[in-house]
């Protein structure tokens, strides 16, 4: 719909015209040759001869075409007789697209774990569109292949902030990948190791002052200082060890460098009276700390050993099988 | 008229004359051809005919056309790789009736615009997605000129490129 300028005049043609060609467009002719109540509307000028979509030339039909996949291309063809013989036409290309919904989910997981999904390259050119991505869990190792070709594939301009990640023997070059691609934007580091070599160590140390949420199982107690923390790390806010094989001093220095951790994870790792009284003693912030079972009285003597589980004032959740009753019975705390 | 901004005279099909800039016009391949090969561009009070564009959907493309004034050319040889970002704007200017939405293809081609004609050509692909044949052919309106006996024919065609 358009509307007369300024009563019907024309305004001046200058460099202003660019704000309101618009109006300035209408042509003084148009103001004498409109009917009585002076007002046009695009549609009553052109209702009686609409363009249907057969009256486009076959070159604009093709072009439509090329834009769908080639199960909609299926779909089209059996429209009529004249979209029968373009979807033949050689110009169009073939392309597929995987939608993941709610209803075929279920048959996507079937099929991947049956390993029938081939992996063909438009699979990976749909890995390259992941430029908005944010958390990627890649943790299934029966698809080895599938996580490398995810990795390789992924843009460099994706802003990942979250990666679970296994990394088994002779993979160390997957993680120098997402260090190379992801490090500015990484927040959350979850990776479990098969074995953890020299060239793992040297990535994780490289990402030691970036992440906040680290995850790690399957490290040696002797490589935690280097990867975790060779200087005071303030960064670190969330630490999560499972399966360390033995703790050492080294874990006592480990937590004096930890100054803003405000979540500890050790289960499945067995702790010792010293490490324990250490981060009674320095994680003072602590508001989620989670422990081994025990195995026996002796747990109990930790949490209420002379740098006790009191000191952790913030503490929201305590997860242990210390017998929590009888501990608050020990220290006699209120609440 | 202001040297740094030469206007041209564009007439529709029902002999509308629309004054516009250059620079909107030359976002037509069509008019940007013409007027560097013809050596119009000096001569300001020349009338370019648009036989094949009314006025309604000149006004349109020209909406089209300001707005995208400021964009870089498309390199030639870029027109496969449909690198076209479709920015809300876009999508907005071509939420319109099926007529209009023809017609501006139509345009799009005739003026050589290749970002317009590609988001028009890309927004009647997407009403097409998931739709079957039918739902196809209520929407856009289009009669179903197969025999029972194509029709049964395609069908066993179809189930074998289904297995494909």
């Amino acid at each position: 719909m358009f509307y007369l300028p300024f009563n019907g005049s024309l305004p001046d043609t200058g460099p202003a015209i660019m704000d309101f060609w618009f109006d300035a467009a209408v042509p003084l002719r148009l103001t004498t040759l409109l009917p009585d109540d002076g007002i046009v509307t695009s549609s009553s000028i052109r209702s009686d001869n609409s363009t249907k979509l057969s009256a486009l030339p076959t070159e604009m039909e093709l072009k439509i075409f090329s834009n769908l996949t080639h199960g909609d291309i299926l779909q089209v063809r059996l429209v009529c007789k004249d979209w029968l013989q373009l979807a033949r036409s050689n110009e169009l290309e073939r392309k597929s697209k995987l939608i993941i919904s709610k209803q075929n989910l279920e048959d996507i997981c079937h099929h991947t774990k049956r390993q029938v999904l081939k992996l063909p390259s438009r699979v990976k050119e749909t890995f390259k569109e992941l430029n908005q991505l944010e958390i990627l869990n890649i943790t299934n190792n029966n698809r080895q292949e599938l996580k490398r070709v995810i990795l390789e594939n992924l843009p460099k301009e994706a802003r990942l902030n979250t990666i679970h990640l296994c990394i088994r023997d002779g993979e160390e070059d997957l993680l120098e990948l997402v260090v190379q691609k992801c490090s500015s934007s990484l927040e959350s580091l979850n990776l479990k190791f098969d074995n953890l070599t020299k060239r793992s160590v040297k990535q994780l140390n490289f990402m030691s002052g970036k992440v906040s949420r680290l995850a790690l199982t399957g490290l040696g107690a002797h490589d935690l200082l280097h990867s975790i923390a060779p200087k005071t790390n303030k960064i670190l806010t969330d630490m999560t060890l499972h399966d360390l094989d033995a703790i050492e001093e080294s874990f006592s220095t480990l937590i004096q460098r930890l100054p803003n951790l405000i979540k500890l994870d050790l289960q499945f790792t067995e702790i010792t009276d010293e490490v324990m009284g250490s981060i009674f003693h320095r994680l003072t912030q602590l508001r989620p700390l989670l422990l081994d079972t025990c195995k026996g009285e002796t747990g109990i003597k930790y949490l209420c050993s002379k740098s006790n589980i009191s000191r952790l004032k913030q503490l929201q959740t305590l997860c242990s099988c210390f017998c929590p009753i009888k501990v608050l019975q020990i220290l006699n705390l209120k609440n | 008229m202001c040297d740094e901004m030469p206007n041209i005279k564009l007439e529709s099909s029902d002999g509308e004359i629309f004054d516009v800039d250059v620079k909107i016009a030359k976002c037509s391949g069509t008019i940007r051809t013409m007027l560097e090969d013809c050596g119009m561009e000096d001569n300001v009070n020349a009338i370019v005919p648009l036989l094949n564009v009314n006025s309604a959907i000149l006004r349109k493309i020209l909406v089209w056309a300001d707005h995208h004034k400021d964009d870089p050319l498309p390199a030639e040889d870029d027109e496969n790789k449909r690198t076209y970002h479709i920015s809300l704007w876009d999508a907005d200017f071509v939420k319109v009736d099926q007529s209009t939405l023809f017609d501006l293809i139509l345009a799009a081609n005739y003026l050589d615009i290749k970002s317009l004609l590609h988001v028009t050509c890309k927004t009647v692909a997407n009403m097409m997605e998931g739709k079957t044949p039918e739902m196809i052919r209520k929407f856009f309106n289009i009669p179903n000129d197969f025999t029972p006996a194509e029709k049964e024919q395609l069908g066993a065609e179809n189930e074998w490129s289904e297995e494909e």
